[in-house]
């Protein structure tokens, strides 16, 4: 599996858990319900949206589920079926709250906790409801048979329109954003270009009034240029080419923007942390014994936490930048990981020109290479290539999708007047309540959306996994999600996405060490990582409280009506 | 001049203490009202008590005329709907579950049903009780007193400490459009023209206080009168007719006193009416057109600053019978 693969399944997992911790985000961060039981709701969405698209039980063979809907037209589809697993995913939130939420919040938690197991273990018991103890499968994500995309269909090049669409979308409101600011480079003409003069519309009296609608736009034409350009000219290396440099060429925007921010003492801080953390796994893959392994890595790791925490003790300057010099580091070490060690091997084998396919197909990340099946090209200096669009590209383009949509509703709920109420329900329900509003009204509708996002996660991960076992919707996982929204910030919308992106990458890595490891140890490798996980989140709640992120202002920000010269630069904080 | 509250042998225990024991007084419309007395006489709880936040042991409060206790009842509508809402979805699951799952036929999937419907409303019925049996003494809804225009301060400041001054102020308003989330979603447009208005008069609020060069500051970083002052603005937003203010100046610098009175006079003379509960005299005398005085949960003497200021019986329980 090259590399890209490998971050393309991180960036899917970390969309569905980012929709998931959303719910308790909503929940807990905005509204103060501590929901321990926040995997019941994943768990009844996957399985809800599952019993849509399986065809009917048959009775002859080993797996047995209450219902299958697949046959029936029209609601035997996802899109019933995941519609159908938030509405009622929600529905159960409100009914759980209904008699709890006006318990104490440690009363709230323990039963929806009690209420979560209950479901877990219905599922396990009653093997008529969902095969019980065994996978309930038999079921296809949509469009699964469409791929590899064959491009002389119809469907071929609109699927790929799709991918480009949602890449191009994103990397252009980055891009947008970034353009405002001082540059070097002519960010402002580029994102003219890249909106494809879309960007002039963005005018107060325009017909697009934001960046985002302009995004939104430019995605729409790159989507259908590329379909256009895949129907007609076959062109899939040239379009998957330009859209993933065009994504590299923002992503470098953006870094190095934040990075110039840095001074160079930080920046060469973090470039030495990043190597030492690399430096320090490599007895796991080079030393031939399990023992010299473990150690060489601890010893070095140890030494490596102990020389941080003492520059943090002994340095001030050091302890302010603690967190923009693990960010550099963790972004060093990506991009070690990424572009130098997958050419490693072959520069070591075959020559510096061995090593640039490799390199070639991390770069366009957004077509699959090699295989079996796929379109044969030849690539000056890189030579021969088998190009694939393969189905997770797919997956990661809608699910990013659903999770900017999730974002987006969330800060829409919470910068307004009624996420002002559950921030005060958050504060103290008494002033809300002496402030002529019923706080169980606001709760009930953040337990009902927060666990609406839940079942939608839990669709999403039906479609992903392509299995549902009883096993993965454990208590753990809501203590995950909590991990996630804590690392990022408890009640920081973006937070919440890089908390997913900490833990997935987590548990990426780890996988990958152990695979270096005999397979009689993996298993205890992968065990060991839950202790991990728990020093972690005490790591957390004890030297960053507030999250990486912090605490973000959701005030609704509107000006007032009469313009008071000001207020503009207070506000401008 | 009619009163605009009356209260009727109220009387309130915690566990063996007394709080209030027969306390009947009025409060009088446009009118400011002081009710002071030695500490322990039970002035905070009778004062939760006519704001709806204690529910009392005997006696009644009439607010417009009105019992309290009934005004705080839940509507007809709101009890049909959240009971109805519960009845319905039980006894959908119920009617799946009887059809569906336990392969039932049509007639008994209808018992099922009628089950389901059963224990939905019974879910609602029970999170009140649940409710009553745990809070106790305490009201939930004492949020439909401030909606019929009778709002409180607390004693001990409740500032939302996270959020800002300027947020604090801009929650209290009454029906706001974009605290219902269908209008947050797809109404965005009438939604921040009200919010804009809104914060208007929040940030006259906070001039008028001023306390407006700390508008972006969190409530929790404010100084202790500051805080006063922001809650004192907060229940002024909410426009009401009669404003219970627990000591109102405690902690606010003599020349804002000052200001603060006037104030308070102004928007009586404007038809507000307030009832406050003071420790400092200097100010209470000042103020008040009615004093009541209470002592050991009772009300001990009525009447004008210059009556109290004289009356034997005022003298005696402050210096303790001494």
């Amino acid at each position: 599996m090259a590399v890209s693969d490998v971050v393309i399944s991180f960036m899917v997992l970390v969309a569905i858990y980012a929709i998931l911790s959303y719910g308790l985000t909503l929940k807990y961060g905005h509204t103060g319900l501590l929901d321990f039981g926040h995997v019941g709701f994943f768990l009844v969405g996957a399985y809800t949206s599952v019993f849509f698209v399986l065809q009917p039980d048959d009775p002859s063979d080993f797996t047995a589920y209450v219902v299958g809907l697949g046959d029936v037209p029209i609601v035997g589809t996802w899109i019933v079926g995941i519609v159908v697993a938030t509405v009622l995913a929600g529905l159960i939130g409100g009914l759980v709250a209904l008699p709890t939420i006006r318990l104490r919040e440690d009363y709230l938690a323990i039963t929806v906790l009690g209420i979560s197991v209950i479901f877990q273990r219905f599922v396990q018991a009653e093997s008529w409801f969902a095969n019980g103890p065994d996978a309930l499968r038999g079921y296809s994500p949509p469009l699964k048979g469409l791929f590899p995309l064959a491009l002389d269909t119809l469907a071929g090049p609109v699927l790929f329109g799709l991918i480009a669409f949602v890449v191009w979308m994103v990397a252009v409101a980055v891009l947008a954003r970034e353009s405002e600011r001082e540059s070097r480079l002519p960010l402002s003409g580029i994102y003219l270009v890249a909106s494809a003069g879309l960007a002039t519309l963005d005018r107060p009296d325009g017909p697009l009034s934001n960046h985002l609608q302009v995004a939104a736009a430019a995605g729409v034409v790159a989507g259908v240029v590329s379909a256009a350009l895949l129907a007609t000219l076959q062109a899939i290396l040239l379009v998957g080419t330009v859209v993933s440099l065009f994504s590299w060429f923002v992503l470098a925007v953006l870094v190095s923007r934040r990075l110039g921010e840095l001074s160079r003492r930080v920046l060469a801080t973090g470039v030495g942390l990043g190597t030492g953390f690399l430096v320090a796994l490599l007895p796991i893959p080079y030393f031939g014994q399990v023992s010299a392994k473990i150690a060489g890595t601890l010893v070095m790791l140890g030494a490596l936490v102990a020389g941080f925490y003492v520059a943090v003790d002994r340095l001030s300057w050091f302890d302010e930048a603690k967190i923009s010099i693990i960010g550099v580091g963790a972004l060093w070490f990506v991009s070690l990981w990424y572009f130098v060690l997958p050419v490693v091997g072959p520069v070591t084998s075959g020559g510096p020109v061995a090593a640039l396919k490799p390199l070639f197909q991390n770069l366009v990340w957004v077509l699959a290479f090699g295989g079996d099946v796929g379109i044969d090209y030849l690539v000056a200096v890189v030579g021969e290539v088998t190009i694939r669009v393969d189905y997770q590209r797919f997956l990661l383009a809608g699910f990013t999708l659903f999770m900017l949509g999730a974002y987006y509703l969330l800060e829409v709920t919470v910068r307004s007047p009624f996420g002002r109420v559950l921030r005060a329900v958050r504060n103290d329900e008494d002033v809300v309540k002496s402030l002529g509003k019923d706080p169980f009204v606001y709760k009930v509708q953040s337990m009902v959306i927060g666990s609406a996002l839940g079942g939608f996660a839990g669709a999403l991960w039906a479609m992903w996994t392509q299995g549902l076992v009883f096993v993965t919707f454990a208590p753990r996982v809501t203590f995950i999600a909590l991990l996630i929204i804590f690392i990022g910030g408890a009640s920081n919308n973006k937070g919440t996405i890089l908390g997913a992106a900490v833990f997935w990458a987590f548990q990426q890595a780890t996988t990958q060490l152990a695979s270096f490891f005999p397979p009689a140890l993996r298993v205890n490798v992968l065990a060991f990582r839950l202790v991990v996980m728990g020093l972690l989140f005490l790591v957390v709640l004890y030297y960053l409280p507030e999250g990486l992120l912090g605490r973000e202002d959701y005030s609704t920000a509107v000006e007032p009506t009469a313009t008071d010269g000001g207020d503009t630069e207070v506000d401008a904080k | 001049m009619s009163a605009i509250l009356e209260a009727e042998n109220l009387r309130k225990t915690f566990g063996g203490i007394v709080a209030v024991d027969g306390a009947t007084f009025e409060i009088e419309e446009e009118s400011i009202t002081g009710l002071i007395g030695p500490n322990g006489a039970g002035k905070t709880t009778t004062f939760n008590l006519i704001s709806g936040f204690y529910e009392p042991d005997s006696g009644t409060v009439r607010y417009d005329g009105r019992d309290l206790q009934e005004l705080m009842e839940p509507s007809r509508d709101e009890k049909l709907i959240w009971g109805g809402a519960s009845g319905i979805t039980f006894g959908a699951l119920g009617g799946i579950a009887g059809l569906g799952l336990f392969g039932l036929g049509p007639v008994p999937s209808v018992g099922t049903l009628a089950v389901g419907a059963g224990v939905g409303a019974g879910v609602y019925v029970g999170q009140e009780k649940i409710r009553q049996s745990r809070e106790g003494h305490k009201n939930s809804r004492p949020f439909m007193l401030a909606r019929e225009g009778l709002a409180r301060t607390f004693q001990i400041t409740r500032e939302l400490s996270e959020m800002t001054a300027l947020e604090n102020l801009m929650l209290a308003p009454q029906e706001q459009a974009g605290e219902n989330l269908v209008n947050t979603w797809l109404r965005r447009g009438a939604v921040a023209d009200e919010e804009a208005a809104v914060r208007e008069r929040a940030e006259e609020m906070l001039e008028l206080l001023e306390i407006d060069h700390v508008r972006h500051e969190e409530a929790g970083n404010l100084s202790g009168g500051q805080r006063k002052l922001l809650e004192l603005g907060r229940v002024l937003m909410l426009d009401p007719d009669l404003i219970l203010l627990d000591e109102p100046v405690a902690g606010v610098n003599p020349t804002l006193t000052e200001k603060l009175m006037d104030r308070i006079r102004t928007l009586r003379d404007e038809g507000y009416t307030f009832c406050i509960v003071e420790h400092d005299m200097e100010v209470i005398m000042n103020l008040s057109d009615t004093i009541i005085v209470m002592n050991e949960g009772k009300k001990l003497v009525e009447g004008t600053p210059e009556d109290v200021r004289s009356d034997e019986r005022v003298i005696d329980a402050y210096l303790g019978g001494v």
